[in-house]
């Protein structure tokens, strides 16, 4: 897309589930760099989960925890306004020290008010000397969060039942794990101890249109305290989808390039235009075109007539917010070509031409998971017959193209096809280490093992189990890559283009971020006319973006004054509940588990959970059909009342006022798009992070209607 | 007359090594096969079409009773077959969760733990979701590892869900009890 046709509007996935923490990480850290690895779980005094109902989004994860409090008796804070599966789980273990902290928007303010009561109350926590000699700009963080971010003084953003002793019992908690190790490296941030506070987040707290800042407000939390580049510790990204950073590492962002620099960086520019064989023109022209609203942006850009074609490979698209307003009229404006591996998927009913995709188990290739490993995947079975590789129709397109343009494409693809006709993937991943060289993420470490010790890539990573980048040497890749970075945890190696931290200067950049409701009303006004108004569009209105996220703030605001009242008493102009988008256990993502008739049985249908008090008030009983409208659209559910309801799965409980379904559920039903009533995306808002560009699915405003 | 239900009695013994339940509310399967009178509505009136029919091979006193694999189909509890059975041999049970667990006994649920998933280190707890009694019948621990309760009433929703190959929780009939 970049090299051969110099375009800048691409984008991944990524976009809608976790660039909040690659820009965060970007911003404090000056690299997307989850700096732990899993082992670390088992080091810590005490986790904290925002944002993710790990126990159903990250089983294996959540369970490695909760082993570990019961071995060792760690402390948990689940940070989500539900009460989830995750915290009883948790409390099923020991309820005297798990902490459940239902903010509703209101992180960034919890996150300060945590470091307020770190400051005056356990200064000897805080790590004085590493913030001093590694950090840049917290001398603003700290009078920033004393002057303004009292437990008492942030009770107007805590969104729920977040009073100032929970903040300062979770603070002493915080101190107390961080105390126990200091004690390990004897009484030093410095020395050789391990432990401390892991602090993981999931998606739920990326999508926020200020998830970039919600995810810096950690890192500044953690840098305060010296719980950062040490075993045992640190701010860990849980991933969404298992190679979401394989997105990420390849540069499939807008404005990105891979191994972590953006196209703007001249000598990175110069060395992928080098490695990818392709004119540097073509580069500096992607670089030149800019995509503002990046994947929400490049679909009011088709509206307007901008953006003419798209490419999709291997996700929804229908799935995007805003469905009704932006994405389906963008999509019915556009040439498509999809590579899909379903004769049933909704992307084909878009598109112009279909190319039939091999999937997971038909294809060899790598991905990457949370803790920056490398994973092989190897390939169990045969395609059906004109199913290709993703890869290899990517490769062919990229010839064509390349070729149409006059430009060399056997050089910039050079690929040779095996026997039975389909290119080899690990001859393409010799080829990306190659270009990592000198980088953040350098990989070049896996061919020198190649060249001396002749065991291929792909065979280092099945007998490895993965190998963590950055791998820089030959030493490094034996081993299996660096299991942690930042503070020169990792080993020198010649070329590392770092010191202590990733960035320019090598510090940590400690921003405080702030959040101000004091004219929120006003502010959310505005952001509430998107989607509602013809020819309003986001990508327009960068300034009022960059409002929204500097207070902190959501895109929808519900109508409280109206709740209380039965479902045919509320106006229909007015939106009185909460409404949050999520995923459930027994379905992934969108389309594909619910083929299955285990996950379909389990969960058949789209469901809305409800506080047993506004089902009362609305008049909705357990079982009942309603619609869920927004502004936008609406989608229709069972009413799922309360932790006996009959509607499966029942288990998790909302807070009055705010109502919960998945969207994994949202092509389950018909395919014909203008009969499906399961929709989620239908009702969701457009309003974008401006630095992350995600949404927030999680903050709408909705009307409870009965069917 | 009286000497076919005792030789029948005799005859499962002998003759039965397929495991199966009895429908839910089934009287004790003695009494059971001298009450029933092999008139196949039970099946007929299944919402679920888990019902099915022995035929000759399991002998002429097993011929034309009811039986359910829950592997193959478990019972949704509907109830509907105590409701039309003419005889009581399977008996009429409230479709109410108190009634339900006091009053029907097809088996009980019982985990292999070296086939499930989640006693290998792995975390499943399909089961658990599929159980129409959960907490009740089937409660989840570390790692969503099931814990067959006494209340399981066995009407296989566990078994037909294991996504484990062989599947690692399976209904042990009431009628193989010993004693």
């Amino acid at each position: 897309m970049k090299g051969v046709l110099g375009s800048n509007t691409i984008e991944a996935n990524a976009r809608m589930c976790m660039t909040s923490a690659v820009t965060g990480y970007f911003s404090s850290l000056g690299s997307d760099t989850p700096p732990l690895a899993y082992e670390d779980i088992e080091l810590a005094d005490m986790i904290m989960h925002f944002g993710h109902n790990a126990r159903e989004s990250h089983p294996i994860v959540y369970w490695r925890c909760a082993d570990h409090k019961k071995k060792n008796d760690i402390t948990t804070v689940v940070v989500d306004p539900r009460s989830t599966g995750t915290t009883q789980g948790y409390s099923d273990i020991n309820a005297d020290n798990n902490f459940h902290v239902p903010t509703l928007n209101g992180d960034i303010s919890f996150l300060n008010a945590l470091a307020h009561v770190l400051l005056k109350e356990h200064d000897d926590v805080v790590d004085w000397e590493l913030v001093k000699a590694h950090v840049d700009g917290w001398e603003n963080y700290v009078s920033g969060v004393l002057n303004k971010y009292s437990p008492e003084q942030v009770q107007d953003r805590m969104g729920g039942d977040v009073p100032p002793e929970l903040i300062r019992q979770v603070a002493s908690q915080f101190a107390d794990a961080t105390r126990k190790r200091l004690q390990r490296s004897k009484g030093s941030q410095s020395g050789d101890g391990h432990g401390g506070v892991i602090v993981m987040w999931g998606i739920g707290f990326n999508q926020h249109l200020h998830g970039q800042h919600n995810v810096i407000s950690i890192i500044n939390l953690l840098a305060l305290t010296g719980n950062l580049a040490k075993p045992g510790c640190g701010p860990f990204s849980m991933t969404g989808q298992p190679n979401a950073m394989g997105e990420r590492f390849t540069g499939g962002l807008t404005g990105r390039l891979p191994f972590n620099q953006p196209l703007s960086n001249e000598t990175h520019r110069a060395h992928m235009a080098k490695h990818w064989r392709v004119p540097e023109e073509n580069l500096i022209k992607a670089m030149n075109s800019p995509n503002p609203g990046y994947a929400v942006g490049m679909h009011e850009r088709a509206l307007k007539g901008e953006v003419k074609a798209m490419f999709w490979v291997y996700a929804t698209h229908i799935d995007l917010p805003d469905q009704y307003n932006l994405i389906r009229p963008a999509l019915l404006k556009t040439f498509n070509v999809v590579q899909e591996i379903y004769r049933h998927a909704p992307n084909n009913l878009y598109a112009d031409v279909i190319f039939p995709a091999a999937t997971w188990g038909e294809v060899e290739g790598v991905y990457i998971s949370s803790e920056r490993r490398i994973n092989i995947n190897q390939k169990a079975a045969q395609a059906p017959q004109g199913c290709r590789p993703d890869m290899d129709m990517v490769i062919d397109k990229g010839k064509e193209i390349a070729h149409l343009l006059g430009l060399d494409a056997d050089a910039i693809f050079p690929y040779q096809r095996k026997e039975d006709g389909s290119y080899d993937a690990q001859e393409v991943f010799r080829d990306v280490i190659r270009a990592s060289e000198g980088t953040d993420t350098d990989l070049t470490g896996i061919l020198e093992v190649e060249k001396i010790d002749n065991i291929a890539p792909y065979e280092q990573l099945a007998r490895l189990r993965g190998i963590q980048w950055p791998a820089p040497t030959y030493g490094i890749a034996r081993k299996g890559g660096i299991k942690r970075r930042f503070m020169l945890q990792e080993e020198d190696w010649s070329n590392r283009p770092y010191g202590y931290f990733r960035t320019q200067d090598g510090k940590v950049h400690m921003n405080l971020c702030h959040q101000d409701y004091s004219d929120r009303e006003a502010v959310t006004k505005k952001l509430m006319a998107f989607g509602q108004e013809e020819g309003l569009y986001t990508i327009d209105h960068l300034d009022l973006m960059k409002e929204a996220r500097d207070k902190g703030l959501t895109p929808d605001l519900p109508d409280e004054s109206f709740r209380g009242r039965k479902w045919q008493d509320v106006p229909k102009d007015k939106y009185p509940y909460w409404m949050g988008l999520g995923v459930v256990y027994e379905h992934f993502h969108t389309a594909k588990s619910n083929r299955s008739p285990t996950t379909r049985r389990l969960v058949p249908e789209m469901y809305v959970e409800m506080h047993e008090e506004d089902a009362r008030d609305l008049g909705i009983k357990d079982g009942e059909k309603v619609r869920v409208v927004s502004r936008r659209g609406s989608l229709e559910a069972r009413a799922q009342v309360g932790l006996n309801s009959l509607v499966k799965p029942a288990r998790n409980s909302v807070p009055r006022g705010y109502m919960f379904g998945p969207w994994n559920l949202s092509v389950a039903d018909s395919a014909d798009p203008k009969k499906n009533k399961w929709l989620a995306n239908g009702i969701s808002s457009r309003i974008w992070d401006p630095v992350s560009g995600q949404v927030d699915f999680k903050k709408l405003a909705c009307r409870i209607e009965k069917v | 007359m009286l000497l076919v239900p005792l030789r029948a009695a005799h005859a499962v013994s002998q003759k039965i090594t397929r495991r199966y339940l009895r429908p839910p509310g089934s009287l004790k399967e003695v009494d059971f096969l001298t009450a029933c009178i092999r008139c196949g509505q039970c099946g007929e009136v299944c919402p679920n079409r888990c019902i099915e029919y022995f035929g000759f091979d399991e002998g002429v006193s097993m011929k034309d009773t009811p039986y359910i694999v829950p592997r193959v189909k478990a019972c949704i509890l509907c109830m509907k077959c105590g409701d039309i059975c003419p005889t009581g041999a399977i008996q009429p049970v409230q479709r109410l969760a108190e009634h339900i667990i006091a009053n029907v006994d097809m088996g009980k649920a019982r985990v292999d733990e070296n086939l499930c998933l989640s006693f290998q280190g792995k975390t499943c707890g399909v089961c658990y979701r599929a159980c129409p009694l959960p907490d009740i019948a089937i409660r989840v621990g570390m790692l969503e590892q099931p814990h067959v309760l006494d209340q399981c009433v066995g009407c296989g929703l566990c078994e037909r869900s294991c996504i484990q190959l062989p599947q690692a929780i399976k209904v042990i009939p009431a009628h193989t009890r010993l004693g």
